[in-house]
C-alpha cells in the first residue's frame, strides 16, 4: 500500500485536525484540495461573537464606522454592496458553524453596524437561517453595546436547534424573556436547555412568561436551570414534558448555598406517570417539602437513578430518616443519592449553637439506605456529626452491597465528636470490600494494635478523613497503611469552598481545621514511606525462612 | 460470557497477507471492531476473525501497543460532535511506540481507525498534528509529499477567507 497523506478520507483527517490549533488549521486548509474542507470544517466549528467579523468580512470587506463611540466598540459597515457571488462563497462557510457562542467577554469588540446588518439581511437570497447547520448557541443577555445583539440572534434562530443556552441577565431581563418567547417558537425541537441568571427577583409576568416558553419545549430531555428560577409552576411544568431525562441544577456540582430558596419548589399534584423517562433529578426544598410532594402519587419517575437534594431547611435527624424511607420507597432503583444542605447561610448562622450541635445523625436516621438495593453513591453532607458505634456503621453498610462511592460528612461545619473511631475501618474492609472512594469523619484516638489485621480494601482509590481531629499520626499511618492498597490516595481536600467557610465558620475553628487538613497531608506522604518498609520487612521475613530451610535440609 | 472465562481466552486474526497472529482475549478487545465481531461469533473459539485491511507488519505493531495498553480502563463515550482544543501530549511509552517511519505511522493510522481502537488513534493523529505545527503549506506538502492542486488564484482567496485564524 503507498503512502497517500493527501488521499486520507475526510473522517481520518478531521481526526488528525482535531488537534490542530485554528493556525494550523488554516494552513491545512490551503495544503491541498481534499484537504481543505476537513480543516475548515473545524475551524469554523465554533464561532465565537468575537468572530462574526470575520465571517461577515467573506461577504464584503468590511470597514469602520465614521464617528464611534469611544467604548471600545468599533461598528464595521461593509466596503461595497453584497451581491449574489458573495452569498454563494459565504454558504459554505456559514454552514460550517455548529455552535454558535454568543457570550459577552470583556474585550474590545468589532461588530457589524445596525445599517450593516440589516443590508445583510435584505440582499440575503432566500429565508435561509444564517446558519443552518448550527446546532448549540448561547445567548448572553448581557449585550454588546451598539450593537444589535437580540436582532442578529432571532436571525440564528432555526428548526435544527437542539442546544440552547440562556442568560438572563441584570440589564435587560424583560427583553430577554421575550427573546425567549420567539426562541421557542422559532426553534421548538431543542433538547437541552440551559438556564442561568444572576437575577434573584422575577416579576410575576417575566416568570409566567418563562413557564410557558420552557413547557413549550415539548421534546426537551435535559434541563439545568439557576435554582433561584425553580418554582412550584416551573416544576409542574416540567412534569408535563414527556421526554425529560434530566433536570438538573445549573451548577450541578456544587449544588450552591448561595441559592436564597424561600418559596416551595414543589407543585402539589403529580400527573399520574409523570416523568416516563426521567432519570436524573436535582431538587432544592426542605424534608418536609420533599416528603409532602412524594407522597402525591404513585408511579412518579420509574427510571429514576439519579437523585440530588439540596435541603434548604435544618438538617433533623429524624427528618433525615423519614426523607429517606421516602425515597426508597418512591425511587427503588435509585444509584446515586447526593443529600446536601444549602440552606440559606444568614439564617445559618444565627440559628447555630456554639457549643456544636448537640444533635447528630445516627444508626437510626441512616438505616433506610439498606432499602436502596441498586445504590452506587452516597454523597451526605450537612451541619450535623454522623455519630454511631463502629458496628452500627459496619451493619448498615454490610446491607449495602453495591455501594461504591461512600461520601458520608466528612467536614461537618462545626467541630464535634463522634462515636465512629478509625478503628472501623478493618471492619468495614471485611463488610464493604468493594468501596472505591470512602470520606469518613471519626475519632482517631485508638489503640495501636500490634496484630495485623487480615481485612484490606483491595479496591479502594481514595480515602478522606475530612477535618477529623488527629491524635496520633504514628498510630493513624500505620493503621492506613495495614487497610489500603498501595495504589489508595489520602486526600484532604476541602469540601466546602473558601467562602461558604469564611461565612459560617469562626476565625479560630478555620485555623483548626486548615491544620487538621495539614496533618492529614503529612500523613498522606508518610503512607508510602511504610508501604515500602513493609515490603522490605517481607522480603527479610522471607529470606530467613528460607535460610533456615536450608540448614534444616 | 463470563469475565474470569475472558481473561483465558484465546482469539486468532488472520492478516490480508494471511498470517495468523493468536492472542489473548484481552488484548485483542483492544480494538472494537474485533470485540464487536467476537460478540457476534460467539463462543467458537475455533474461528479465525479475518482482518482484510490489515497486514501482518503492520498488525504487529498494532498488536504490541494493545499488549501495552491491556489493563488501560475503556475510554470514556465521547459526543458526536467532537471539540478541538485537545492536548497534544503524548505518554513516555506511547511516544517511543510511535517513532517509527512516514509510512509506517500511516498504517499505523488506517489501521487504529479500521480496528477501531481510538487511543491509538489518538497518538497516530497526534503524532501528524504535531508534524504540521508551525509548518507553512510548502513545508507540509514536502514533508508529506502532496501535490499542489490549487490555483495560485484558489490559495490566495483561502488564505484571504481564513487569516484571521493566524497568528494567534
Amino acid at each position: 500500500m503507498s503512502v497517500d497523506w493527501k488521499g486520507l478520507s475526510h473522517d481520518i483527517l478531521k481526526q488528525i485536525f482535531a488537534f490542530c490549533d485554528k493556525d494550523g488549521l488554516t494552513r491545512c486548509a490551503r495544503t491541498c484540495k481534499n484537504w481543505k474542507d476537513p480543516s475548515l470544517d473545524l475551524l469554523w466549528f465554533d464561532l465565537r461573537i468575537e468572530d462574526f467579523e470575520h465571517i461577515f468580512a467573506i461577504l464584503a470587506p468590511l470597514l469602520p464606522v465614521a464617528g464611534q463611540p469611544h467604548n471600545g466598540v468599533t461598528r464595521l459597515r461593509f466596503s461595497r454592496r453584497i451581491t449574489h457571488r458573495d452569498w454563494r462563497r459565504f454558504i459554505p462557510y456559514a454552514s460550517r458553524v455548529r455552535h454558535v457562542d454568543g457570550f459577552h467577554r470583556d474585550e474590545d469588540y468589532r461588530i457589524l453596524s445596525e445599517t450593516a446588518f440589516a443590508e445583510l439581511l435584505m440582499t440575503r437570497p432566500a429565508k435561509t437561517p444564517l446558519f443552518p447547520r448550527a446546532r448549540r448557541f448561547e445567548v448572553d443577555g448581557d449585550l454588546i453595546p451598539y450593537f444589535p445583539g437580540l436582532k442578529v440572534f432571532l436571525n440564528l434562530l432555526h428548526e435544527d436547534l437542539r442546544e440552547f443556552t440562556l442568560n438572563i441577565s441584570e440589564e435587560s431581563p424583560d427583553e430577554i424573556v421575550k427573546f425567549f418567547e420567539e426562541v421557542v417558537w422559532r426553534s421548538p425541537n431543542i433538547t437541552n436547555l440551559d438556564i442561568e441568571t444572576s437575577l434573584n427577583d422575577f416579576n410575576e409576568d417575566m416568570k409566567n412568561s418563562l413557564i410557558s416558553s420552557i413547557s413549550a419545549l415539548r421534546r426537551l430531555t435535559t434541563v439545568a436551570i439557576y435554582p433561584g428560577l425553580l418554582t412550584a409552576q416551573l416544576f409542574s411544568a416540567l412534569q408535563q414534558l414527556p421526554d425529560l431525562q434530566e433536570v438538573r441544577d445549573f451548577f450541578s456540582d456544587s449544588l450552591s448555598r448561595a441559592a436564597r430558596i424561600t418559596n416551595e419548589t414543589l407543585p402539589h399534584t403529580i400527573p399520574s406517570n409523570a416523568f416516563p423517562r426521567l432519570t436524573r433529578l436535582t431538587l432544592h426544598c426542605s424534608f418536609a417539602e420533599l416528603y409532602r410532594y412524594l407522597s402525591l402519587g404513585k408511579g412518579f419517575a420509574p427510571r429514576l437513578r439519579h437523585l440530588d437534594i439540596g435541603v434548604v431547611s435544618k438538617f433533623k435527624p429524624a427528618n433525615l430518616r423519614i426523607a429517606l424511607l421516602k425515597i426508597a420507597e418512591t425511587f427503588p432503583l435509585l444509584e446515586h443519592l447526593r443529600i446536601i444542605q444549602t440552606d440559606c447561610p444568614s439564617a445559618l448562622v444565627v440559628e447555630r449553637d456554639p457549643t456544636g450541635s448537640k444533635e447528630s445523625l445516627n444508626r437510626r436516621s441512616l438505616n433506610p439506605l439498606t432499602r436502596l438495593r441498586s445504590l452506587h453513591t452516597f454523597i451526605l453532607r450537612c451541619d450535623e456529626v454522623v455519630s454511631m458505634a463502629n458496628d452500627e456503621l459496619c451493619a448498615i453498610l454490610s446491607q449495602c452491597t453495591s455501594l461504591k462511592y461512600l461520601i458520608l460528612n466528612h467536614e461537618p461545619l462545626a467541630l464535634p465528636t463522634t462515636e465512629l473511631t478509625l478503628d472501623v475501618l478493618p471492619m468495614l474492609a471485611q463488610k464493604c470490600p468493594q468501596l472505591l472512594q470512602l470520606c469518613l469523619f471519626v475519632d482517631t484516638d485508638v489503640e495501636d494494635a500490634e496484630t495485623v489485621t487480615s481485612h484490606t480494601f483491595e479496591k479502594m482509590t481514595s480515602i478522606d478523613f475530612g477535618i477529623s481531629p488527629v491524635h496520633d499520626k504514628r498510630v493513624i499511618t500505620k493503621l492506613l497503611a495495614q487497610v489500603l492498597p498501595e495504589e489508595c490516595i489520602l486526600m484532604s481536600n476541602p469540601a466546602h469552598t473558601s467562602d461558604i467557610e469564611a461565612l459560617l465558620v469562626s476565625p479560630e475553628d478555620r485555623k483548626t481545621r486548615e491544620e487538621r487538613r495539614k496533618e492529614w497531608a503529612e500523613i498522606s506522604q508518610w503512607i508510602p514511606v511504610l508501604f515500602d518498609f513493609y515490603y522490605l520487612y517481607e522480603e527479610i521475613n522471607s529470606t530467613t525462612t528460607s535460610e533456615v530451610a536450608v540448614q534444616v535440609g | 460470557m463470563s469475565t474470569t472465562e475472558d481473561k483465558t481466552r484465546k482469539v486468532k486474526l488472520v492478516t490480508s497477507d494471511n498470517e495468523e497472529f493468536e492472542v489473548d482475549w484481552e488484548v485483542a478487545t483492544r480494538s472494537v471492531l474485533i470485540k464487536h465481531m467476537l460478540e457476534d461469533i460467539g463462543e467458537s473459539e475455533e474461528q479465525a476473525i479475518p482482518l482484510p485491511n490489515v497486514t501482518a507488519n503492520v498488525l504487529k505493531k498494532v498488536l504490541e501497543w494493545c499488549e501495552h495498553h491491556r489493563k488501560d480502563p475503556e475510554p470514556a463515550p465521547e459526543s458526536s460532535d467532537d471539540n478541538r482544543k485537545r492536548t497534544l501530549e503524548i505518554g513516555d511509552w506511547d511516544a517511543k511506540f510511535i517513532q517509527v517511519d512516514q509510512e509506517m505511522l500511516f498504517e499505523i493510522i488506517l489501521a487504529a481507525n479500521y480496528l477501531d481502537i481510538k487511543a491509538l488513534l489518538d497518538v497516530g493523529c497526534k503524532t501528524v498534528a504535531n508534524m504540521i505545527k508551525g509548518k507553512q503549506p510548502e513545508e507540509i506538502r514536502k514533508m508529506f509529499n502532496i501535490v499542489n492542486d490549487f490555483t495560485p488564484e484558489e490559495e490566495a482567496q483561502i488564505k484571504k477567507e481564513n487569516e484571521w485564524a493566524e497568528d494567534r
